[in-house]
């Protein structure tokens, strides 16, 4: 295999593999859940802190951790020595589950669930034998947690959808979802950032900006870790914050 | 903007600021963007004096025509697109200069894909998380910081003072590129190599695949023999350029630069950074073979580019 390969006291996997002629990625965990994303927050954490000077990007996932690196300022050998020692420390701290599985932050976003913004609610409700007040009810009982960003700028992927709620991706992806289109795709649920193609199940509608570029800078809403929360709102509240029926 | 330095007369297929890419925002799923063949990229603004990170001109396939509003030192790196200047045929990978009132245009490509056009002082352009690359995809970067690309009308300003005029100077030859066919580039067994079936394994190195025409700045995608299998799709993980994705299609996909950040498709492994250069300027319908490479000589080979390019400009 390239690379190390390193059970942890039996805690957990922990791998450091090429990903790239300037990345490594570093596996903390085997399964997607609160202990990964745990340990991906704790060590993005750590890395950030120590190694800052030589990487040029430290992108969380799942069960991982993807560093770039300078290839003119740090060495390869002395990197991975310290990826290593860093994620040993990370998957064995007895606190490291404790400190992190409380979330950073909560993030409440208002959603407007209705057909006439949502084109897969009747059926995402006639898939799951639910009706439509059962599947709002059930999309905006829970929160959720933010597992990693990507696809998009701004793009989270969350989890875990109720089991009652999980449906398969469409058969043909849309070309066009609007900006702030709440969607569902098996375990996964999300908020489209800005308009995209998509293939997921759109239920609703959010009218607060999920990603926004002004003057160079990019805002975006939720980060990796965070608690989200839907909360059911009417059209008038939807129109109030900002939200757009059609676009 | 003012009256600007240069003017976009006709942008072609395709026209895009670039730069050397976006880095230190691809947690917030921004990806990385910048020249798509950095070799072509990194001679254009050096024989400008330029930084490798300034901003340049991404030409696709040709038929580009801008007007000098200024005198402007510039240069001309990449495919090869019959330049002329007020209809006076110019060399490729050389530096030239245009009086004001100048019109420069090409012809289309008659090898390669893109070209790069480099003017002394790089261009002033908005600054989108550090980096003018455009990203259309994402909607950022470029003239406007909107993704966009060059359009007949557009008014550009360049960042020249007047001071380290560029002599004429030109490209050695044995670094010029003639991006002929057929093409093979080196792959660093990584990423999840060795989940894929030792069959799969044999069968990517012993078979040649084509471009296929879907190609894009996002990903060059393999046409021919599939592979006979490919693990099952991962969780999502950080993916960058020079990734080669195999879907359940079992045709590869090389990631380029616009790739998103994640992804869930298994990978092989990754082609060189280096060789991605040359597969930036790749046609569809182009042969491609994949060789086995080792990491070692992988990041010495990016090491050594890096510093010929990043030494340069820099005071």
């Amino acid at each position: 295999m390239p690379g190390g390969n390193g059970q942890i006291d039996g805690i957990g996997m922990l791998r450091i593999e090429d990903a790239g002629d300037d990345a490594l990625i570093v596996y903390l965990a085997e399964k997607p859940g609160e202990q990964s994303l745990a340990r991906v927050i704790a060590f993005s954490e750590q890395v950030r802190g120590r190694l800052k000077d030589c990487l040029l990007d430290v992108v969380p996932s799942y069960c991982s951790v993807a560093l770039y690196f300078d290839v003119l300022k740090c060495d390869y050998y002395d990197l991975r020595r310290m990826l290593r020692e860093i994620a040993a420390q990370t998957v064995s701290a007895p606190t490291s589950a404790a400190v992190t599985t409380e979330p950073t932050r909560t993030v409440t976003l208002p959603v407007y669930y209705d057909p006439e913004v949502a084109p897969d609610l009747l059926s995402v409700a006639a898939a799951t034998g639910l009706t439509v007040a059962q599947v709002i009810e059930c999309h905006s009982r829970q929160s959720y947690r933010v597992f990693a960003l990507g696809f998009r700028p701004g793009f989270a992927f969350m989890g875990e959808t109720p089991d009652a709620l999980r449906l398969p991706r469409l058969d043909i992806p849309r070309r066009k979802v609007p900006a702030g289109a709440v969607a569902i795709a098996g375990a996964q649920a999300t908020v489209y950032p800005s308009t995209s193609p998509g293939g997921w199940n759109l239920i609703g509608l959010c009218p607060q900006p999920l990603f926004s570029c002004a003057d160079g800078n990019p805002q975006v809403l939720l980060a990796v870790g965070d608690q989200v929360r839907f909360k059911p709102v009417s059209r008038e509240v939807f129109l109030r914050e900002g939200g757009h029926l059609h676009e | 903007m003012s009256s600007g330095a240069l003017e976009v007369l006709q942008s072609g297929p395709q026209a895009l600021i670039q730069d050397a890419g976006r880095r230190g925002s691809q947690h917030l799923g921004i990806g990385v963007s910048g020249a798509a063949d950095r070799h072509a990229a990194g001679w254009a603004n050096r024989l400008m004096g330029n930084s490798d990170r300034a901003p340049l001109i991404e030409v696709c396939l040709g038929n580009f025509r801008m007007r000098f509003n200024q005198p402007c030192h510039f240069s001309l790196t990449g495919a090869d697109m019959h330049w002329r200047l007020d209809g006076v045929s110019l060399d490729n990978w050389r530096s030239h200069f245009a009086p004001a009132g100048a019109v420069l245009e090409s012809g289309f490509a008659n090898n390669g894909v893109r070209a790069y056009l480099a003017f002394a002082g790089g261009l002033s352009v908005p600054n989108v998380c550090g980096s003018s690359a455009t990203s259309m995809g994402e909607g950022l970067g470029g003239l406007r910081g909107d993704g966009q690309p060059l359009k007949p009308g557009d008014r550009l300003e360049v960042h020249w003072t007047g001071k380290g005029l560029p002599t004429n100077r030109c490209v050695p030859i044995k670094f010029r590129r003639g991006y002929a066919e057929p093409l093979q580039l080196r792959v660093v067994a990584s990423n999840q190599f060795f989940e894929f079936s030792p069959e799969s394994r044999e069968h990517f190195f012993a078979t040649g695949f084509r471009v296929a025409p879907e190609s894009d700045r996002m990903g060059v995608r393999m046409q021919g023999a599939a592979l006979p299998s490919a693990p099952e799709n991962l969780v999502s993980e950080a993916v960058c350029p020079g990734v080669v994705q195999v879907p359940a299609s079992g045709l590869p996909i090389v990631l380029m630069p616009d790739c998103q950040t994640i992804g869930g498709y298994p990978k092989l492994g990754h082609v060189y950074r280096v060789d991605l250069d040359l597969l930036a300027q790749a046609r569809p319908g182009a042969s491609v073979q994949f060789v086995l490479g080792d990491r070692a000589q992988a990041q010495q080979e990016l090491i050594l580019q890096r510093q010929f390019f990043d030494r340069w400009g820099a005071e």
